[in-house]
């Protein structure tokens, strides 16, 4: 079972609105490369996993992966908080206003609704884990397109964060991908 | 095999996104440590929060690797600080659960902001 700590992963220290940033940071949550899906995905593979040292990172890693929509969520509320609604309506992220009243989060850039589709489970190992490692650097591509677009350091320090969060889980599913396999052929 | 020297401070590890110095890979910006903390209750959090990090790395590791002795003290021994920490700071704040981790004699568990609120 997971419990709640009242504490983020990483501490998102934005102090500027900035709404056009906002509609497309979503996408970090809620697209095909997202952490909503991340989550999900490792979290659906786990019983299929064939060690308990597989099931553990799998469960872990997919725990983080939760920490992770927590940041962007909050990075999402500081970057839109106190806006006036003279300024929404200025902005890229109006029809997001008029539909949602606050920022929804689980879309991509388009609007296009989160969905499981995203993601499989395949009950094989070695395509489950293929597919992981496919999308830990799915992430990192989508987090350096984010930091690209913007030089503001209290947007970039936990985009940097999560970028790098991405690679050293692809390094973790490479290491286990590896141990499985030479126990296969033993 | 990940050698303890390589194993970054909790702080450090949390401002670049990594515990082991050799994995960080560096894009357009990279963040040392953090500048603009303004209280003794934001410094401790981001302490709890650099030690929590820093454990949760480490536990991907031990997953794989169950038997690295050297890598389970190291965890234990900064396992230890972190709740060290966790109690420092509920004595002197609020609970940061809602199972908390001190014994407190009201609930303590809804003091204001909530996780992100000003």
């Amino acid at each position: 079972m997971w419990n709640y700590n009242r504490y983020l992963m990483y501490p998102v220290q934005i102090s500027k609105p900035n709404l056009d940033y906002a509609k497309y940071l979503v996408t970090a949550i809620g697209s095909y490369a997202g952490e909503l899906g991340a989550a999900l995905r490792y979290l659906n593979q786990v019983d299929t996993m064939p060690t308990i040292e597989a099931k553990a990172l799998l469960t872990d890693i997919g725990t983080e992966e939760m920490g992770h929509v927590e940041i962007l969520a909050n990075m999402i509320k500081a970057l839109t908080r106190g806006v006036p609604v003279e300024e929404i309506k200025k902005s890229e992220n109006l029809a997001n206003y008029v539909d949602h009243g606050a920022p929804h989060i689980t879309i991509d850039t388009s609007g296009n609704p989160f969905t499981v589709t995203y993601y499989a489970s395949s009950g094989d190992f070695i395509t489950d884990l293929y597919e992981d490692l496919a999308a830990e650097q799915k992430a990192r591509a989508m987090y350096e397109h984010l930091m690209d677009i913007t030089d503001d350091p209290e947007i970039l320090a936990p985009l940097s964060f999560l970028r790098q969060r991405e690679i050293i889980h692809f390094n973790r599913f490479k290491e286990l991908l590896s141990k499985l396999k030479k126990e296969i052929d033993k | 095999m990940i050698k303890i020297k390589e194993i970054l401070n909790p702080i450090n590890a949390l401002a670049l996104g990594n515990s082991f110095k050799d994995e960080y890979s560096f894009y357009k910006y990279k963040q040392e440590d953090f500048t603009n903390i303004k209280t003794e209750k934001e410094n401790l959090l981001i302490l709890i929060m650099s030690y929590r990090f820093n454990l949760i790395d480490m536990s991907y590791l031990l997953d794989i690797n169950p038997d690295n002795l050297e890598l389970l003290n190291h965890f234990n021994k900064v396992k230890k600080d972190y709740y060290n920490l966790l109690s420092y700071y509920e004595d002197k704040y609020n609970a940061l659960s809602n199972i908390a981790f001190k014994d407190f004699d009201k609930y303590c568990y809804l003091a204001k902001p909530w996780v992100g609120d000003k």
